[in-house]
């Protein structure tokens, strides 16, 4: 009898066979000790993989219920007006401007400026910039080499489950910010929107950096209610497209126009 | 109809009368934002092992998932308001856990702290023993680390999360199909992987 493909085997293990397939091929393995150590040692990863004994005596819940429990971090709304009331009155103009809200984007309208991120406003985006050791609303113009971070604001009846992040250069250059994307060698279609939180001023932990074209840049944000792929939108791009372009039809897209200066 | 040696059995770290509710994690969620601490409480522990040996596989580092895990489990609390019961809670929940995986990842700071972390020693096994199982974990974990994230998503939701294909597809929005040729990719390259050490 011919050695079993791997395939077989595979499936075999995984329980994918029909009951007299996978009779066959047990009764080969035990005639045939090559073929019984091939599906050995599936069998053994498939249990390295399902096990850690370490990690199975781990018990989370005191952990989880002290961070429950401990006082909230400081909201991103009241560090969002803190900064902007120190800061002069041209940033806090262009802080709010920067906070673009736009309504959810029905079948066949455009961007619908809603408003500055008030109270009632169920989506939104805003974008600072790192200045020294703190985080500052961006102004209209940003270095070429200015690390970004962003809030978000997600709320509603109905909030959105997943965020987009990125920004396209006057060259049609795009730079992913949420998710990541810088590595070349990743396949943008394995790269799906994060996952979005429910709430107002909703920070995403990390400074962004990305070797930005002088010129004008805008951020778009995209809140989705499925996890689209990098692939998808860079698709759209690439055929010349302009956002916003249809990826969830009810999606939200907003938009943070800046000026990047060398 | 399938048969063979079939479906993985992932221990759940839950205490026998934990494992032994009948609740489904739908009833759960919906009790838990009504305000009932202990319902929570019983989804935590019904999942925390899946999610730590999800977290701990995609990123190799088991005390990075511990912290990922942790962040998972605070996140979902967050949902509690939100959260549509439409029998896929797994999938929901590890949809958040990947999600703080790939912030991990991408930050990394405590990168290899796993190598200086001693294993809990199972209490009947030698020294020689330890080590080996020790050495044997960090070649699992290289690994799945050399795998692509495609395929490294998919594996560990279905062989350390010990969630059905149906679970993974929903978990990655991907056809069930797709979640198939992927696992046995990721387990032939594994196999290859671990034989080649």
């Amino acid at each position: 009898m011919n050695d079993p493909s791997d395939e077989l085997l595979l499936r075999l293990v995984e329980g994918e066979l029909s009951h007299d397939d996978a009779a066959r091929l047990e009764a080969q393995a035990a005639r045939d000790p090559r073929v019984r150590a091939r599906l050995d040692a599936l069998l053994a990863l498939r249990s390295r993989l399902g096990a850690d004994p370490d990690l199975d005596q781990v018990d989370l819940l005191p952990g989880v219920r002290a961070a429950l429990r401990a006082p909230a971090p400081a909201p991103a709304r009241p560090r969002l007006r803190l900064i902007a009331w120190s800061a002069p009155p041209a940033v806090l103009l262009a802080a709010a401007l920067a906070f673009v809200v736009v309504q959810r984007r029905g079948d066949d309208e455009e961007f619908r400026a809603k408003g500055t991120g008030t109270a009632a406003s169920t989506s939104g985006v805003a974008v600072f910039v790192q200045a020294g050791d703190r985080l500052v609303p961006v102004d209209n113009a940003v270095p070429a080499d200015a690390a970004l971070a962003f809030s978000y604001t997600n709320g509603g009846a109905e909030p959105y489950s997943h965020l987009m992040i990125f920004a396209i250069d006057e060259a049609r250059r795009v730079s992913w910010y949420w998710p990541p994307y810088g590595d070349e060698h990743t396949d943008p279609s394995t790269l799906i929107a994060v996952t979005a939180t429910p709430g107002r001023d909703v920070e995403l932990p990390e400074l962004v950096r990305h070797a930005l074209a002088p010129g004008r840049l805008t951020v778009y944000a995209l809140l989705l209610r499925r996890a689209a792929t990098v692939a998808e939108v860079e698709g759209a791009i690439g055929r010349g497209v302009e956002p916003p372009f249809v990826v969830d039809a009810d999606a939200a897209w907003h938009a943070v126009p800046l000026l990047v200066t060398p | 109809m399938t048969s063979g040696v079939s479906s993985s059995q992932v221990p759940t770290s839950a205490a026998p009368a934990e494992v032994c509710d009948q609740r489904t994690d739908d009833e759960l969620m919906s009790e838990a934002r009504a305000g009932v601490d202990a319902a929570f409480d019983l989804l935590v522990r019904r999942h925390q092992a899946a999610v730590l040996r999800v977290a701990a596989r995609y990123l190799g580092d088991a005390e990075l998932a511990h912290d990922v895990a942790q962040t998972t489990f605070v996140q979902l609390f967050g949902w509690l308001p939100r959260y549509q019961p439409r029998g896929k809670f797994r999938a929901f929940l590890m949809r958040v856990a990947l999600r703080q995986c790939a912030m991990a990842a991408r930050t990394r700071s405590a990168a290899r702290r796993r190598e200086d972390a001693a294993p809990v020693a199972d209490a009947g096994a030698t020294p020689a023993e330890v080590a080996l199982e020790r050495e044997r974990r960090r070649q699992l974990d290289r690994a799945l680390t050399a795998l692509s994230p495609k395929l490294r998503a998919v594996v560990v939701l279905r062989h350390c999360g010990g969630m059905s294909y149906d679970e993974v597809a929903a978990a990655m929005d991907l056809p069930v199909g797709t979640v198939k040729s992927r696992v046995f990719a990721a387990l032939a390259k594994l196999r290859d992987a671990l034989e080649g050490t």
